[in-house]
């Protein structure tokens, strides 16, 4: 037995070394059969495998301690137990099959499933063989681990095929064929797309078959640059699918045998043509922004929400702040002078977190040049995660100097037209001085001097009776005249603002109206003498005058009060009647007596108020400032 | 008011005569001379040089007449008055009216006159007032009447109230409240000069004489302020 099995050994270890298991090794040298046995006995004592000798029937001569540990029994305890009720599910008729094949002396090969002495069972491979005594030699692995990782092999493989076939990215292979083509063996679908090629029609295909000529040279030198530098190769290759240049990025991967040759390139392609454009639409569109940022007429810059510094600044507002763009780089709104200091700055940014942003804020400031002024308009954006102020300046300098010169001109205008109309009113009022003055004491004397004469004659005796009667109607005439040049000349110009001073001479035209006004007049006066100077206090007179006036031509009043206070500060002059008021047109020369009293008012520094409504009378208040202390 | 010494009146009366137009002045010389009671002992054509001459010779009587240069004849009267000069005024004048008329008398002036009856009313005003009686022309005598009616019921009513401004009145309130005129300066925004100003006033036109007087006046009369 010992020596069949030798030979049996010997003969096939140098043919199917692996397939049986069996080292090779001892089998390179002929040793001596003694040799030969204590080997084969060891080999079985060391084997991995289970081995037995059984008789035709199944019935176990020897056992290894391998084959009796597999099966869970002592080596002693196996010899004389049938070995094929050990295998589980095994038909009659296979094990009829079996057997033939063993007595025809084939080798028999059983992979089924093997009952341990506890029942449990275990995935094994039995393979059988009848030696020449008749017995049969029987070899038992347990497979357990060589199944599992089939199983593993066979999930994997499908998982790989899987994710080729469904892959979002283009995967190819290709094959360095010895003369250096590109062979293309596979290629999944989203590459078949992505290069418009058939996977079917192309395998076998070289890739200078695949691609236009005048592409291909560009196509292979990314190809050869990936086996030469054996590293991986990134480029970009130009495709016509459907008539339509696309681009496709591609990243190629050398496979290297187990020589370290690269004999097969993997490559994962995607279609980049629309991002590619996105990229080209966005490049542009920021150029586009960009140019319009910089060559913005509005003063534009962008600055950090929390520290100030300035991101982002256009030319404009460089312009307006006298800065460069270097000067500006890394610095604060603050330091660039934006803000006169960082309160300012404070200040709105309180607005800005209050409201999110903040319209026409304004800001003015001193510069070599004169003040500035601008309106800031800001708005709170998010750059790169981060919060910013988009800020844009209107630079209202020159609307705001323009805006005030006209304000300027026009108030040097109305300065003008006042100290006009108060000069015409003073030369006016001195004017008529002079010519009462002239009736008072030139005309008035010699008329005097007339009637005086004329009642020296009268009382001259000797006058005859016939003159006596002219003289006197001459007289007559004369004092109607003195009377007429008195009444023209105290119209002009009241002599009691001379003699009497204001108070008394108000006084006195109340009371010369009072007794042929036709309405109760109650008056108030308090001294105001010595509050202006003669020359104002000629308005006063004049208001109260023109007021009266009024009154007395249009008003119809049956009670009219009048009221002068001096307080501290100011004298108030109050004319209130009960007459049929103010119409809302009043006539022409009406009007004209209102400019007057308004015109002296000005003149006054003071204010009018009139409050006149039709049929409730009217009331006029004149307040004017006191002459400052001196 | 003193009355001159009778004896003199048998005498010639010293007259001087004041007005700004020498036709009219001549005029007047030509009737003073034509009357043996009366000697005119000068001239003058304007205010000052009238106080001038009247201080210098002490007439007993003066024709005035109010418009005149440098200041008015009402003005020469107050001044005049003020010296405690013995000469009775004789106000000449083109002026007609009752506040000019009234003013004059309140200077102490005896002969009103209006200039369009100089020459019939003049010799006869100077003999009134040169024995201390009033005289008026007659257009203008109704004036007097009601002057004597007004001061008459000036004369029954104290010095009050109404003859202050409304800022004397204002100062009066804060005097009642206890108030300096340091501290009624400052919460009127005016200067303690000017505060002071206003307490003089109202001491003259009350006839109050100290700050007491005026402290008292003020406190009595605070509900009506």
């Amino acid at each position: 037995m010992g020596v069949t099995a030798r030979s049996s050994v010997r003969q096939r270890c140098p043919r199917k070394p692996s397939a049986e298991g069996v080292p090779a090794s001892p089998c390179v040298r002929p040793l001596s059969p003694a040799g030969c046995a204590e080997r084969y006995r060891n080999l079985l004592e060391q084997a991995s495998e289970g081995v037995f000798i059984t008789d035709m029937e199944g019935r176990c001569l020897l056992a290894n301690p391998a084959g009796a540990q597999l099966l869970g029994y002592e080596v002693e305890e196996l010899v004389g137990r049938g070995l094929l009720e050990h295998i589980a599910a095994v038909s009659p008729a296979g094990l009829a099959d079996a057997l033939r094949d063993l007595k025809e002396g084939r080798t028999v090969r059983i992979g089924k499933s093997f009952r341990r002495k506890n029942g449990s069972e275990f995935p094994g491979e039995l393979t059988g063989r009848c030696l020449s005594d008749g017995t049969v030699q029987s070899i038992l692995r347990d497979v357990t681990e060589r199944r599992r990782a089939e199983a593993a092999a066979l999930t994997a493989e499908g998982r790989l095929r899987d994710i080729f076939e469904n892959s979002p990215i283009g995967v190819f292979f290709v094959c360095v064929a010895p003369d250096g083509r590109f062979i293309a063996e596979t290629i999944n679908p989203h590459g078949e797309r992505a290069f418009g090629v058939d996977r079917w029609r192309s395998t076998g295909m070289a890739i200078d078959e695949l691609f236009p000529a005048e592409r291909i040279a560009r196509v292979e030198a990314f190809f050869r640059r990936c086996v030469e530098s054996g590293a991986p190769v990134d480029c970009e290759i130009e495709v016509v699918r459907e008539a339509e240049a696309r681009l496709v990025h591609a990243l190629l991967v050398p496979l290297r045998d187990a020589d370290g040759v690269v004999r097969h390139i993997a490559g994962f392609v995607h279609d980049i043509t629309g991002q590619r454009r996105a990229e080209a639409a966005l490049r542009e569109s920021e150029e586009r922004f960009s140019k319009i940022f910089h060559a913005s007429p509005g003063a534009i810059a962008v600055s950090d929400f929390e520290t100030g510094s300035v991101l982002e600044a256009n030319d404009s507002f460089l312009r307006i702040f006298g800065q460069t763009r270097e000067q500006v780089r890394g610095r604060t709104t603050v330091g660039i002078g934006v803000w006169p200091d960082a309160q300012a700055r404070d200040r709105f940014l309180e607005a800005m977190r209050q409201h999110g942003a903040v319209r026409d804020f304004e800001m003015r400031w001193n510069t070599p040049g004169g003040e500035r002024f601008c309106l800031l308009t800001a708005e709170r954006i998010e750059l790169h995660g981060r919060a910013c102020i988009l800020s844009l300046v209107d630079d209202v300098t020159g609307l705001r100097r323009a805006e005030s010169e006209r304000t300027e001109a026009a108030e040097r205008e109305q300065r003008a037209a006042e100290s006009f109309t108060r000069r015409l009113i003073e030369s006016q009022e001195a004017e008529r001085r002079r010519i009462a003055g002239e009736l008072h004491d030139s005309l008035g004397q010699e008329l005097l001097l007339i009637t005086n004469r004329l009642q020296l004659a009268l009382a001259n005796p000797s006058l005859p009776q016939a003159l006596r009667k002219d003289f006197q109607d001459i007289g007559a005439l004369a004092t109607q005249a003195v009377a007429e040049v008195r009444r023209i000349s105290h119209a002009l110009r009241p002599p009691q603002l001379d003699h009497l001073g204001l108070t008394r001479a108000l006084r006195a035209m109340l009371d010369s109206v009072a007794p042929t006004a036709g309405f109760e007049l109650c008056h108030h006066l308090d001294d105001i003498d010595g509050a202006y100077p003669s020359e104002m206090e000629t308005n006063w007179y004049r208001i109260l005058q023109e007021s009266l006036n009024n009154i007395l031509k249009h008003a119809r009043a049956r009670h009219v009060e009048v009221l002068l206070e001096r307080d501290i500060r100011d004298v108030r002059l109050i004319v209130a009647d009960d007459g049929c008021g103010i119409p809302p047109e009043p006539a022409a020369s009406d009007g004209l007596g209102l400019r007057n009293i308004a015109e002296r008012v000005r003149i006054l520094g003071g204010r009018l108020r009139i409050d006149s409504a039709p049929g409730t009378g009217t009331r006029l208040e004149v307040t004017a400032p006191l002459p400052a202390e001196t | 008011m003193t009355m001159p010494s009778q004896p003199t009146t048998p005498l010639l009366v010293r007259v001087a005569i004041v007005d700004d137009h020498p036709l009219f002045r001549q005029g007047l010389r030509q009737l003073l001379a034509g009357d043996p009671r009366y000697l005119c002992i000068g001239e003058a054509g304007d205010g000052p040089a009238a106080l001038e001459l009247l201080a210098r010779e002490r007439p007993e009587v003066a024709v005035l007449d109010i418009n005149l240069p440098g200041f008015t004849g009402l003005e020469v009267a107050r001044q005049a008055q003020g010296l405690r000069l013995p000469t009775r005024l004789v106000v000449l004048t083109m002026c007609n009216d009752e506040e000019t008329f009234n003013r004059a008398m309140d200077l102490g002036v005896l002969g009103y006159v209006l200039k369009e009856n100089a020459v019939a009313e003049v010799l006869e005003s100077i003999r009134s007032v040169s024995h201390g009686r009033h005289y008026l022309s007659p257009s203008i005598s109704s004036f007097l009447v009601r002057r004597h009616s007004r001061a008459e019921s000036l004369a029954s009513r104290q010095p009050g109230l109404d003859d202050l401004t409304k800022a004397e009145r204002r100062i009066l309130q804060l005097i009642a409240a206890n108030k300096t005129s340091r501290e009624i300066a400052a919460e009127l925004f005016v200067s303690p000069r000017t505060v002071e100003t206003h307490r003089a006033n109202i001491c003259a036109k009350l006839g109050l004489r100290g700050s007491h007087r005026l402290l008292q006046f003020a406190l009595e009369n605070r509900s009506a302020l």
